[in-house]
């Protein structure tokens, strides 16, 4: 689904993703990865098969659009205690076989792991936020405006959105663009959501069955 | 001023002072007192306990003295026996006889009686009714209560020393079972006695209390178990539940027969009835002739909303009465539900509006009066709820019923002739419930752990889980040792292995379970408080997300306006504006059982008769001719042999109207079945709804030829694979696995508090079951949550049942013109969904009008 936001083309992707063409830039938020481990310590069953799909979607993905640089839109892990071996080891391939230049915006889950970043994912560039042209990405921007003149990507929210049809009632992951931001879906498979209710003057592309539908 | 009118300002002035509430902790006042045991025999001492009877005016029924003695020779087993007959003194007497006169030798005998209730809010009355002849004959037995409510510091002295008698409940009892050395308290249990086992039998806290009773069984040797029940179809089984595969279970069974008279209101005109409907309150006039508040009357409503709107309604005709009159159900303060249980037992409250929450024990005498809003739907439930009716020897205990629609008006009368015939329906315990035993594993991981070669032992003599495999088992340990073979878990801990016994890895492993015990899915519900003031109750979450700030709704019978919603709790604040919305709780309506079903279907019989010139039956069939001519002249009929379908088209595509009187969630299974394999036929999108008699197909393209319909509807062939596949049942797997996750610890529950700390181990059941169908499908619980959609939801026995049954009718499909008294409430269903109640009911009148033209 492609958009124009404050002049700029934009695509909202089914993956659960946002593309900037003319920037060839990728933008995923809330990827939660180690989020199995994490769940597992605690003696909740959550199998961690998972998140090798979710990067393996990532990397096909990256493919299809012909990106040539990734932005993680903060949340990149889950918890630190979920931050396994494991867990580095593959997002660490990720990194390697992705050739194109990674930014990684923190969000609240990446707190811990800021200050004890793996040695093996260097190669992607940690900021606070990202300002390209008059748009800034971040992880979450609380209950203000943000400042004027600009266009903020977030994440953090997860938002679904209920739709009740007759007797079909769904509930699907959405992009919510309003004036002055636009909020994400989470990226990850095994994030839950919060139900949101947009005021109507707020576009809203929900994702089912593999494509972006405005409701 | 008139005399009665002089004797309502006297009692609304006495209730202007709230009544006491209950004095707190009973059994405090005996264990402080110096312990010196009486030196009695057995012979004594029943003779003192036969004084006390007598001194009450009471002579022991003949059941009463048949329990003690059983209990004195040994035995287990069961006492049916209908609420409110002096059950509690038939099933402790003969533990109560046998602890005074056996602890003559000055030793303080522990823990011997254990008591355990299904609510907790009746605790303190059992505690209250076991103490008063302790008190009076001065035995030094010491009666506790346990429950959810209990205090820490109460929990702690638990933890040191149980008292003589304790009354808990099943989930709380599991609670005992996780303390360090509850081994050497209870091992001189005696006596268990399980009350209202009819409501525990068929659910899942009663196989979690099967297999609780079977640990307890390994190290009390001399248990004997009573279960105490209302009269149900199959009292052995539920004796033998109740005692464990391999104990002789005994059966007493209190023989006070009591003729129950049904009375069903009728309105002036038949056509004042709605076709479709659940709160009754068109007949409010009627109702209201029927209550006289010098006398007490129960109101009875089938849902929580529908005793809001009532009381409500009671309330605006009869403002007079307000201080007469309370509100009672479950999602009400707890504080609140007591003060108006003492009010119902001290006769300070005339009536009282109540659902099931008032169903069970609460020792209170029994009104006089006894109205039930809506058919009970089951004829078992019906004799219950007339169990609360007061009733004089020789005479038949009057019920009267105020019908909702129009064919509750035929059930009225088809719950009179089963209620003749002494039917009753059965309660069927769970069959090894997988998540259950995983739950059972982790209750008995605390501490030193447990041995699994011990533990299978006990698990399979606990009746309903007498089958458990090798493999079922060691599936189990597994699982929570590991997370499970077959996905991958690297990071799993949970319980370990320690020198052969399983136990949690860390006391917040364990920590975390214990908030976890039990089986009750928590209400996900929002607390309602005043601001700074009292809280009134728990609410459904999905009612007040739909709510704005400032709206109007009725709660627990006040109306309040909502202000906000901040951690967890809605703040309100009194309103005074009239037209508030009712609190709506989501839940199931209640389907027919399968007894009521087959007596409505005879009922049906005997209405075409009389639509043919018999003599009406019945005062209810007498009074439904007008409609059922309306019906015979647009339709038909169908007598026993007959199957009747109704088929036509509207602007909206093509009806079928399918009757059946079998239970809405029968119906449901048949119609999505239905639905399913004629869409495989054909492409076509169809639309199935449900009610408790039968159900509509709507589609967009023709629905197929006569034959078509009547193989989809009866072929039992590929029965389970087409049921599986279709439309509704990974919805309604979903739904059940929300529970099973629940009860097997998959999810993290926790406390509010807790919660909001704890957020980042949240995960809704509804992902994790997407997550399990897609990286583990053969996992048990999954395999559980389909079986328990197809067994218990769709009831696929009775729902092969019902497909025979139609292959040997012969099958009418009468083309309509217009909408017929049946179809009716099949077509109101499908657009109830769009509409707000209020919006319903008037088009539901203005529908009905242009139907009956």
């Amino acid at each position: 689904m492609r958009l124009t936001v404050c002049g700029e083309q934009f695509e909202l992707l089914p993956e659960r993703a946002l593309f900037w063409p003319s920037r060839r830039l990728l933008v995923v938020a809330d990827c939660h990865l180690g989020k199995a481990e994490t769940f597992q310590q605690q003696g909740f069953w959550l199998p961690s098969q998972s998140r090798q799909q979710d990067l393996s979607r990532l990397s096909a993905l990256a493919t299809r659009v012909g990106a040539e640089e990734v932005l993680f839109l903060g949340d990149l892990v889950h918890a630190l205690s979920g931050v396994t071996e494991a867990v580095v080891a593959e997002f660490a391939q990720w990194l390697r076989e992705f050739d194109g230049s990674v930014r990684i915006v923190l969000g609240n889950h990446d707190a811990g792991l800021a200050k004890r970043w793996p040695e093996e994912w260097r190669r992607a560039a940690l900021c606070e936020r990202v300002d390209i042209e008059r748009f800034r990405f971040q992880h979450h921007l609380g209950g203000g405006q943000g400042e004027a003149g600009l266009f903020y990507w977030v994440g953090h929210v997860h938002p679904m959105i209920r739709l009740e049809r007759g007797p079909d009632r769904l509930r699907l992951p959405a992009f919510v663009i309003g004036s002055f931001r636009g909020l994400l879906p989470a990226f990850s498979s095994m994030s839950g959501g919060y139900d949101v209710s947009p005021p109507a003057e707020e576009r809203v592309f929900v994702i089912g069955e593999g494509q972006v539908y405005e409701v | 001023m008139s005399p009665s009118a002089k004797v309502l300002r006297g009692i609304q002035r006495l209730n202007r002072t709230r009544p006491p509430r209950p004095r707190p902790d009973a059994g405090e006042q005996a264990r402080v007192r110096a312990r010196v045991w009486p030196a009695l025999s057995r012979e004594q001492a029943q003779e003192q306990w036969n004084d006390w009877f007598s001194r009450q005016g009471w002579t022991p029924f003949p059941f009463q003295t048949d329990a003690w003695q059983a209990f004195e020779a040994g035995r287990s087993g069961l006492v049916a026996v209908p609420t409110g007959s002096g059950k509690t003194y038939a099933a402790v007497g003969g533990p109560l006889l046998n602890l005074i006169s056996r602890s003559m030798r000055g030793l303080d005998p522990g823990l011997t009686l254990l008591y355990i209730t299904p609510l907790k809010a009746l605790a303190r009355d059992i505690a209250q009714a076991i103490q008063r002849p302790l008190d009076d004959l001065g035995w030094p037995i010491a009666v506790d209560l346990r429950t959810g409510d209990t205090s820490p510091a109460a929990r702690r002295k638990f933890k040191e020393q149980l008292p003589h008698v304790l009354v808990t409940t099943p989930e709380s009892l599991a609670i005992l079972l996780t303390d360090q050395g509850w081994e050497a308290r209870m091992q001189g249990v005696q006596a268990v006695v399980l009350d209202e086992w009819h409501e525990l039998m068929g659910t899942k806290r009663g196989s979690l209390l099967e297999l609780t009773l079977a640990r307890l069984r390994s190290i009390a040797k001399e248990v004997r178990v009573w279960a105490l029940s209302a009269t149900i179809a199959n009292l052995e089984e539920a004796a033998s539940v109740a005692v464990g595969s391999g104990h002789h279970a005994e059966i007493i069974c209190a023989d006070l027969p009591r003729q129950i008279r049904l009375h069903c209101l009728l309105p002036e005109s038949v056509q004042r009835c709605p076709w479709f409907g659940y709160s009754g309150l068109h007949l409010l006039p009627e109702v209201l002739t029927q209550i006289d508040v010098t006398r007490s009357t129960l109101l009875f409503t089938n849902t929580r909303s529908h005793a809001e709107r009532w009381f409500q309604a009671i309330l605006e005709a009869k403002p007079e009465w307000s201080y007469l009159m309370a509100l009672h159900h479950g999602s009400l303060d707890q504080d609140e539900r007591q003060r108006v249980e003492a009010g119902i037992k001290s006769g300070s409250l005339r009536l009282v509006v109540a659902t099931s929450s008032l169903d069970l024990g609460v020792d209170f005498p029994p009104v006089e009066n006894v109205i039930q809003i809506g058919s009970a739907k089951s004829i078992t439930r019906a004799i219950q709820r007339a169990g609360r009716a007061f009733h004089r020897p020789g005479e038949a205990t009057l019920v009267q019923l105020c019908p909702t629609n129009v064919m509750e008006i035929l059930e009225a009368s088809a719950l009179r002739e089963g209620m003749q015939d002494g039917v009753m329906e059965e309660r069927i315990a769970p069959a090894k419930p997988l998540d259950v035993l995983v739950q059972c594993l982790l209750n008995a991981s605390f501490n030193e752990g447990f041995d699994p070669a011990d533990l299978f032992r006990q698990i399979r003599s606990a009746r309903s889980f007498r089958t458990v495999t090798n493999e079922e088992f060691s599936w189990a340990l597994e699982f929570i040792r590991s997370g499970g073979a077959l996905a991958s878990y690297p990071e799993f801990r949970k319980v370990e292995v320690v020198g052969g016994r399983y136990r949690f890895v860390s006391a917040e492993a364990s920590r975390r379970h214990k908030m976890n015990i039990g089986t009750i899915l928590s209400d996900s519900g929002v607390t309602v408080q005043v601001r700074g003031g009292a809280r009134l109750g728990l609410i459904d979450e999905m009612f007040i997300a739909k709510l704005r700030p400032g709206d109007v709704i009725q709660f627990g019978g006040r109306t309040v306006e909502f202000l906000q919603m901040r951690d967890m709790t809605a703040y309100v604040k009194p309103a005074r504006r009239r037209r508030p919305v009712a609190a709506v709780w989501s839940g199931t309506i209640l389907p027919l059982s399968v007894q009521l079903s087959a007596y409505l279907r005879r009922e049906v019989d005997r209405l075409r008769q009389a639509v043919e010139g018999a003599a009406p039956p019945s005062p209810e069939i007498h009074a439904l001719l007008p409609i059922a001519r309306v019906q015979s002249s647009r339709s038909r009929i169908p007598s026993a042999a007959q199957q009747l379908i109704e088929r036509c088209r509207t602007a909206e595509g093509h009806h079928l109207f399918v009757y059946t009187w079998e239970g809405w969630s029968v119906n449901e299974g048949l119609g999505h079945l239905a639905a399913y394999r004629l869409s495989q036929l054909r492409p076509n999108t169809i639309a199935v709804s449900a009610t408790n008699y039968g159900f509509e197909l709507l589609s967009t393209e023709p629905l197929g030829s006569e034959l078509e319909i009547r193989r989809a509807l009866t072929l039992l062939e590929g029965l389970e694979e087409d049921i599986h596949a279709s439309q509704n049942f990974p919805e309604l797997a979903k739904r059940a696995f929300r529970e099973i996750a629940r009860v097997a610890g998959l999810v993290y529950q926790g406390t509010p508090s807790a919660r909001k700390t704890a957020r980042h181990l949240q995960m809704s059941a509804s992902l994790l079951f997407d997550v399990f169908r897609q990286y583990e499908p053969s996992h048990p619980l999954l395999a559980q949550a389909f079986r328990e959609v197809s067994e218990q939801q769709l009831q696929i026995d009775r729902l092969r049942g019902l497909m025979r049954r139609m292959d040997e009718q012969e099958l009418l499909i009468v083309p309509i013109a217009r909408l017929t008294p049946f179809a009716f409430p099949l077509y109101v269903e499908r657009i109830k969904s769009r509409l707000s109640t209020e919006q319903l009911e008037q088009r539901v009148a203005r529908l009905q009008r242009e139907v009956f033209r």
